[in-house]
């Protein structure tokens, strides 16, 4: 049983998230013992604030958020989600106007357009090249430590499936 | 000193105009909050007579997929749960429910969204929770240990639940009162408004239905939120230069407006309740 950094609801379109230090499953009743710390992230700025119940949390999946649950099916570490929370909200619209090296994602998950008609996007790849901007973006997250941890993790994976030539340099 | 608080309350409930039939201003309001995102969906879809705009996660289960995420899941085991509660309590169906809250003078629940659109009528017969349903789902409404019982949570809910004309000023007066010292000093709107919705403590109303734009009086937007964006417009100009996040929420605010506008809803930047005051 893996205690970590995990998504309790989102909307990445409109940027908010609520995070919680807990089990990966939520129907068990440890995730929502008392004392877990719950946080709430939001554009633009994506800083987290501690908010008082996982409570409030769930009470945002009654309308435009999400449901508890993997952002991208080829993530292997589910906190990596929050992360890619982040990097969701850049890649929703038109990102032609932005600067590639301020806005890896958008290259690659275009639009909603593109993702109905593709429907095969790769949540891992898309992570990798919004690491830059993350990780300049986001230093003040209290769980980076966490995500980085499952970064490298997955770098070793990949290491060790594709050959010597590390994919992503950390 | 209680008794002409309790009935300063009572008049922010029945918000009667300096007019025979109008409202002041600060008088209890319904209110539902929207991201900038959601805005431009919610005025398209708007359109009609009997437009369903505003979804429940039981309409979501039913949608297309957003960017980044899965195919819509069915709506939670735990959320079906306090909604068979609220059902047997209330007798309103999940699928009809849809969930807002009580303000007065501010912008609402800003975790749930820094739009808040404020209902014209709130209705006599709409119910009320003196908190979020979802409390009932955790200590210590719920209990410590063993599984969650939807007799346990209706039992929860029919504590805690009362009729909008009946008992709204009832539930107002108590949850003022217990949030703040009642002195010999008379509390102000302003104090009994950050009383009723204040950061993450609020009123639930159980609104049954939709709506659409055409119920919405105006929409209010936090100061903070409206310096944020004034100060991120700035910087586009003057430097330095945002980031992407900034230039993509900024423009998310005014398409949002712009589609507001077209519905002939004004926007009106009041302040902040909770931490961002």
């Amino acid at each position: 049983v893996t205690i970590a950094w995990r998504i309790d609801t989102f909307d990445a379109r409109s940027g908010y998230a609520f995070t919680s230090r807990r089990i990966a499953d939520l129907d068990s009743p440890s995730a929502l013992a008392d004392g877990i710390d719950t946080f709430f992230i939001e554009a633009p700025h994506f800083i987290p604030e501690r908010v008082s119940s996982q409570a409030i949390a769930f009470g945002a999946a009654r309308a435009s958020c999400n449901a508890p649950g993997k952002i991208g099916s080829a993530l292997r570490e589910q906190t990596l989600e929050l992360a890619l929370f982040a990097a969701c909200y850049l890649n929703a619209s038109d990102v032609d106007r932005w600067e590639a090296d301020n806005f890896p994602v958008g290259r690659y998950w275009h639009n909603d357009k593109t993702l109905e008609k593709e429907n095969s996007y790769n949540a891992l790849s898309a992570l990798k090249l919004a690491l830059p901007w993350i990780r300049r973006s986001l230093p003040h997250y209290a769980f980076a430590s966490t995500v980085e941890e499952a970064i490298a993790s997955t770098a070793r994976q990949e290491r060790q499936a594709d050959g010597p030539e590390p994919i992503i340099a950390l | 000193m209680a008794t002409a608080n309790g009935e300063a309350i009572d008049g922010i409930v029945k918000d009667l105009g300096p007019d025979p039939g109008s409202r002041a201003g600060g008088g209890t309001r319904v209110v539902f909050n929207m991201s900038n995102e959601n805005i431009p969906a919610f005025c398209e879809m708007s359109t009609g007579a009997g437009a369903k705009a505003y979804l429940n996660a039981y309409d979501r289960a039913n949608r297309t997929p957003r960017v980044g995420e899965d195919p819509p899941k069915p709506v939670s085991e735990r959320r079906r749960m306090v909604d068979s509660a609220i059902e047997a309590a209330t007798g309103i169906k999940p699928e009809d429910l849809y969930f807002g809250a009580v303000e007065v003078n501010g912008s609402g629940m800003r975790f749930y969204g820094d739009y808040s659109l404020v209902m014209k009528v709130s209705r006599a017969e709409e119910w009320l929770l003196d908190r979020n349903s979802w409390d009932v789902a955790r200590t210590p409404l719920s209990p410590k240990t063993g599984p969650l019982s939807v007799t346990q949570m209706t039992q929860s809910i029919r504590a805690i639940a009362g009729k909008c004309a009946e008992h709204l000023g009832h539930m107002l007066v108590v949850k003022t009162f217990t949030s703040m010292r009642v002195s010999h000093r008379r509390l102000t709107t302003g104090q009994i408004s950050n009383a009723v919705l204040n950061d993450e403590d609020y009123l639930e109303v159980l609104r049954v239905g939709s709506f659409s734009a055409r119920d919405v009086a105006e929409v209010r937007t936090s100061a903070t939120e409206a310096a944020r964006e004034a100060s991120i417009a700035d910087r586009e100009r003057n430097g330095p230069k945002p980031s992407p996040a900034e230039l993509q929420w900024r423009e998310r605010r005014l398409e949002a407006e712009r589609a507001l506008g077209k519905m002939n809803i004004e926007v009106r930047v009041v302040t902040a309740p909770g931490r961002i005051r």
